[in-house]
């Protein structure tokens, strides 16, 4: 119940976030509106949002996969193991891909 | 209305049954295409600029137009930060002049429209009980694909024209 509500809402966020990346693309019938465009996704609030776009779309993507090997089969008294799989597999990937993008914003300053 | 007939408005159990094998379709391929987009544009790989290179880019560019100059002055275009990559418009360009990229992006683009939209129908069959409405909804979203469609390969097809 749990993991399909998440899967859904994920799902409408992400389709909601694939309109406006549509709409933005425009930016590239003009080399220096794209330079513009671009540097406002750099900015640190923006870095955050990329980095919470990753949870959204690795845990979509893995719970996606899930429900792939479900339909295919797999026992379902394992369900719960899966979605722990799902948890790991989605951590595993927002942290290995999200730290390089928030890097140089969050942690670089921090180093000596 | 039709309260028995809760389907109704989304289509034949053909129509369903097609939706939702299509629905797993794309969320395999988008698996490959969304996998291979992230890797792309937001790691720190050489289809991005590094900080040197940006400000490399952006002296070049400052010097061949006073529209980017401006740009550059007002802070509407900002260096990178060390070690930062970032998107910019020459890369993209390199990778998109090649046909098989363009092809990829577009593929990416349907894939994930239709794929979303696959998903937006069977959640409007879920929360939509009247029949007219629901196929209303549902028409009025393939009109938003269409265009979205169109409008994101037109995107896709424009970089390295001008
Ligand atoms: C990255 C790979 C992805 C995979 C493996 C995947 C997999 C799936 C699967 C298997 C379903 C069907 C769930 C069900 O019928 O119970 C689904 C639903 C959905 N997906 Fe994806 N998906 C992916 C990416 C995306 C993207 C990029 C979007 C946004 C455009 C998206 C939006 C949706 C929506 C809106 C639903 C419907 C949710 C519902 O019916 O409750 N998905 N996805």
């Amino acid at each position: 119940m749990g993991a399909w509500l998440l899967h859904r809402l994920s799902g409408l966020f992400l389709v909601l976030y694939l309109v406006f990346h549509i709409n933005g693309l425009r930016a590239l019938s003009d080399p220096s509106e794209f330079e513009v465009y671009i540097t406002v996704f750099r900015s640190p609030l923006f870095k955050i949002a990329e980095f919470m776009l990753l949870i959204v779309a690795a845990f979509h993507a893995f719970n996606g996969m899930r429900i792939l090997i479900q339909d295919m089969g797999f026992r379902s008294d394992r369900q719960r193991v899966l979605f722990y799989g799902v948890l790991a597999l989605t951590i595993i990937v927002v942290l290995a891909g999200g730290v390089p993008i928030i890097f140089p914003y969050f942690i670089a300053p921090l180093l000596p | 209305m039709n309260r028995q007939h809760d389907f109704q408005g989304v289509g034949s159990a053909r129509s369903r049954a097609l939706g939702w094998m299509m629905q797993r379709i794309t969320g395999v391929a988008l698996v490959l295409f969304l996998g291979l987009h992230f890797w792309v544009q937001h790691m720190p790989t050489g289809f991005l600029a590094t900080a040197e290179e940006y400000s490399e880019i952006l002296r070049r560019l400052g010097e061949t137009s006073p529209e980017f100059a401006d740009a550059i002055a007002e802070g509407k275009i900002r260096e990178a930060l060390p070690g930062e990559h970032v998107i910019t418009y020459e890369k993209v360009l390199e990778r998109l002049r090649t046909p098989l990229w363009k092809l990829i992006n577009i593929m990416l683009l349907l894939f994930s429209l239709v794929h979303g939209m696959l998903g937006v129908v069977n959640v409007l069959g879920d929360y939509i009980r009247h029949s007219f409405l629901r196929k209303a909804a549902v028409s009025c979203g393939w009109t938003a694909v269409l265009f979205l469609a169109a409008q994101g390969i037109a995107s896709i097809m424009a970089v390295g024209m001008n």
